[in-house]
């Protein structure tokens, strides 16, 4: 079985690419870099999406009637509909591979737990693999893709987040094919799966040059 | 109820990032303490590929030198963080936003808003943080005076930006800003400008004359039809400042972005207003974010599971545990294992070890029952203790490794509890006798309160009392025990209710040649001997008192014992899980299995030659410890009946009739296992 890793350097060089291509599509993805250390730098992303866990209405402890002035113009739109996602793409030291890290939490700053991020993706999961904005074919459903998110601990943070864990990661990018940014195809293999979709601008970017 | 000559506004929804609530409660904490003066704090909006109408913030929010994030926009800011839940809900919450409405139309009048348009993006805060509870109440407004409404001319629907031929300039003009404008004004009939508020404004001469050219431009982080809040305060602003443009029609550009960066779904609103916008003491003010029900009132959020220590390190905690059930044996059941309370019976070698194996599995109540003090010997072995303890006058066991187990786990439930196990055979004198009973009241209902029960102790006598106490209540019972090189590791058959006839409701099968032992069947640690435990102590050396054991024997029978224990809580019978044993040698069938494989009766191996087998035995039916008759007799007469088997063992032979049995032939029945003879371990 062929498997594709890569060395920090290059894992750093092409998450470097893949920032200046985002920026260039005006795309908001940011390249942090904690301090020269190997492992020490990650590409982040976020994005919000719809809310499709938690319940419409809940208790809130304090209500305040007292306050109420009649105001006609304001359109009430649906409140706390949305969650954000925080996605991190982090080099692992010991599979020699990106790593998919993410948390998501709701608009009050409340943390989804595991279980509950299972439930937004194993719905969005099976339409993802169908539509794969990239040409290559996910040898994985979407529901093996699941089994393998756990909890692991950011190696860079420090605190639990949710992971794809890399234990398939350099099989997936073998199967990949050739890749000219192994970040860009990993992004693209992975995402879908947790509603990271990368607009296809970013594949242009290679087949043009 | 909506009127559609009224121009409706997207409300501002607040989203919060959780390290908003870190940094609030290190300033908190830290740098303000009692006070709870207003802070300056900031926000961003966006409108590039906006959803719903946000505006967000996070830690950076309390920088004094704010930057939004890339491709954002700045917000302005108050935070008014009450120290208590009182003061939160005691707060007028009309005279705090008259007071913040009036600093902007402060800000207004005194032009303020022309140097930092981002002073028209206004919103602040009232919170409580309780720093125990790590519960955060808290409610966003976004202040804006109560003016005349707008009237939509020729109907609601607002024009798209593509649809507006003089406006085809922009998008290209906008690429060359390198700062994209919050705040600004666009003429069509000039192509190559974009004006600040201040380049039009400042000397505002002129400017109702050309306002068929003029298009106020501002960053719409809506994705409604509507335009977001900020053009509310926005136009209250513009009218203000130019009263010539009141009853003129006026055009409004809220600049979108899509998410291939093409600014054409941008919309246009012209909108008229028909009276003058003045702001006096009287004006009223509009801005309270509803909550969640769309209610007027305050938000409260539970940063517990991401903030509280106590719960993140048990996630982290648990996080090897969890792997374990999702990556290898999903159906472990966790739950099961956190919620079994653990009584040792012993806090040396053996009881170290086991509290440090049941640690790793995530047990979380763990009592310690011993009378032993720290000696200078013990740390090295026993794993719980260090030096210091030793030095510090002989710290008690019980108690140290109670100590030990929550700084390990500070989520876990330890107690240490410094008592004498009364055992057969050891005489209680009168003068200990009320001690004694009182010691006997709190070791049983220590035995009814825990689940699984360890018998860690140095004697084979101090095991007695808990075998008796596990079988009479019903609780597992896991039994290890040491000699030189070898180790006995076993789970004594499960007791029966008070009036249930002995043995398995459920018939054990055999599998070929494998024989079925039903968990209630099996025997305890005393049912292979023929003698009652007498006085073992008496008449030995120090070296036959104090075990001299291979280290490692210690680790490997703690570390079945757990084992044991856990894979029995995984079967659903748990301790009446059967047992099974090949007469001759190795079987050719294989042996049923539990969630984690085999469940032997005991374990018994050693290191002489790396091997351990499997024995399972049968229940005795003159058991001196779990023999029914020993049984109903505690039941009947409690303590009394204890203190018959402290005076003299013999009582219990007599009562069981293994006396008889010894008169007949020693000889033959010789249960007496010699090679493997538990002289124990040293401590207890």
């Amino acid at each position: 079985m062929s498997i594709v890793t890569l060395n920090w350097e290059e894992f750093l060089q092409e998450a470097t690419q893949f920032q200046k291509i985002s920026e260039r599509l005006n795309d908001s993805w940011t390249l942090y870099k904690k301090d020269e250390q190997e492992g020490n730098a990650y590409l982040i992303y976020e994005q919000k999406i719809i809310n499709t866990v938690d319940q419409k209405s809940c208790t809130d402890v304090l209500e305040d009637t007292n306050y109420c002035i009649e105001d006609v113009t304001a359109a009430m739109p649906p409140s706390n509909y949305l969650l954000k996602i925080e996605y991190h793409i982090v080099y692992s030291i010991s599979y020699q591979v990106p790593v998919l890290y993410f948390r998501i939490y709701r608009n009050d700053g409340s943390m989804l737990c595991i279980e509950e991020a299972w439930r937004i993706f194993r719905d969005y999961g099976d339409n993802a693999s169908n539509t794969n904005s990239v040409d290559v074919p996910v040898p994985r459903t979407a529901a093996d893709m699941l089994s393998i998110m756990t909890q692991l601990d950011h190696p860079v943070l420090g605190k639990p987040y949710i992971a794809i864990h890399p234990c398939r990661t350099a099989e997936l990018l073998a199967q990949a094919g050739n890749s000219r940014n192994r970040i860009l195809t990993f992004i693209s293999l992975m995402g879908p799966y947790v509603q990271l979709n990368l607009s296809n601008e970013y594949g242009k970017q290679y087949t043009v040059s | 109820m909506s009127d559609p000559t009224v121009l409706q506004y997207a409300p501002l929804q607040s989203f919060v990032n959780p390290t908003f609530w870190h940094k609030l409660s290190d300033i908190k904490l830290n740098h303000d303490r009692l006070s709870d003066a207003p802070k300056p704090i900031f926000a961003y909006y966006t409108n590039f590929n906006a959803k719903a109408c946000l505006l967000e913030t996070d830690y950076a929010a309390f920088n004094g030198d704010f930057m939004a994030p890339r491709l954002y926009y700045p917000a302005v800011g108050t935070l008014y963080n009450k120290n208590t839940i009182e003061d939160f809900k005691a707060c007028d919450k009309n005279e705090l936003l008259r007071l913040e409405g009036r600093k902007l139309v402060d800000d207004f009048r005194t032009d303020r808003v022309l140097d930092d348009p981002k002073l028209l993006a206004r919103f602040f805060v009232l919170s409580f943080a309780d720093l125990t509870t790590y519960n955060y109440y808290y409610w966003f407004a976004f202040p804006c005076p109560l003016t005349p409404t707008l009237k939509v001319e020729n109907g609601s629907s607002p024009q798209s930006l593509s649809d507006i031929p003089e406006l085809q300039h922009l998008e290209s003009l906008l690429k060359s800003q390198t700062q994209k404008p919050n705040f600004f004004i666009v003429k069509s009939n000039e192509k190559d400008t974009i004006y600040t508020l201040k380049d039009l404004l400042a000397t505002s001469t002129a400017i109702a004359e050309q306002s068929d050219e003029l298009y106020f431009g501002f960053a719409d982080p809506s994705e409604y039809e509507h335009p977001s809040w900020l053009m509310r305060v926005y136009a209250a602003y513009i009218f203000y400042k130019c009263p010539d443009l009141v009853g003129k029609t006026v055009k409004f550009l809220g600049l979108r972005y899509d998410s291939k960066n093409k600014c054409d779904k941008s919309l246009v609103w012209t909108v008229l207003q028909t009276e003058p916008v003045r702001f006096d003491e009287s004006t009223p003010f509009v801005g309270w974010e509803p909550n969640r029900n769309n209610k007027m009132g305050p938000r409260m959020v539970s940063m517990r599971d991401s903030m509280d220590p106590k719960i993140l390190v048990e996630s982290a905690i648990n996080l090897n545990l969890k792997l374990m059930k999702w990556r290898l044996v999903p159906d472990l059941n966790l739950d099961t294992i956190a919620n079994t309370k653990c009584l040792l019976f012993g806090a040396g070698t053996l009881g170290c070890n086991v509290a440090r194996n049941l640690l790793a599995w995530g047990f979380k109540h763990l009592t310690f029952l011993d009378n032993g003090r720290v000696s200078y010997s013990n740390p090295l072995r026993q794993t719980l203790y260090t030096h210091a303890d030793a030095i510090a006058g002989n710290a008690m066991k019980a108690v140290t490794a109670a100590k030990r187990v929550k700084e390990i786990n500070p989520t876990a439930v330890s107690t240490g509890h410094v008592m004498q196990i009364p055992m057969p055979g050891h005489t209680i004198g009168a003068s200990m006798e009320q001690q004694t009973n009182e010691d006997l009241n709190t070791i049983k209902s220590l035995v009814e309160e825990h689940d699984a029960i360890f018998l860690l102790t140095d004697s084979r006598e101090s095991r007695w009392l808990p075998t008796l106490l596990g079988n009479t209540f019903q609780k597992i019972v896991i039994n290890a025990a040491l000699g030189f090189d070898s180790y006995l590791v076993m789970r004594h058959g499960a007791g029966s209710p008070n009036n249930a006839a002995a043995g398995d409701a459920a018939q054990p099968i055999d599998v070929g040649d494998l024989k079925c032992i039903g968990g209630g069947n099996l025997g305890c640690y005393f049912c292979n001997d023929v003698t009652a435990p007498g006085n073992s102590l008496k008449d030995r050396t120090l070296d036959q008192q104090c075990t001299v054991t291979r280290p490692g024997v210690s680790c490997i029978a703690a570390s079945y014992a757990v084992e044991l224990l856990v894979s029995l809580l995984q079967h659903p019978l748990r301790d009446h899980a059967p047992a099974y044993y090949c007469a001759n040698g190795k079987s050719n069938f294989k042996e049923p299995e539990g969630l984690l494989g085999v469940i032997p009766h005991s374990i018994r191996g050693q290191l002489s030659n790396f091997e351990n087998i499997l024995p399972a035995t049968q229940k005795f039916s003159q058991c001196i410890a779990c023999s029914e008759k020993i049984i109903a007799e505690y039941r009947a007469q409690g303590n009394a009946f204890l203190f018959k088997a402290f005076e003299t063992a013999k009582y219990l032979e007599d009562l069981t009739g293994i006396s008889d049995f010894k008169a007949l032939d020693s000889a033959i029945i010789d249960f007496d296992d010699s090679d493997l003879e538990m002289s124990e371990t040293e401590d207890m």
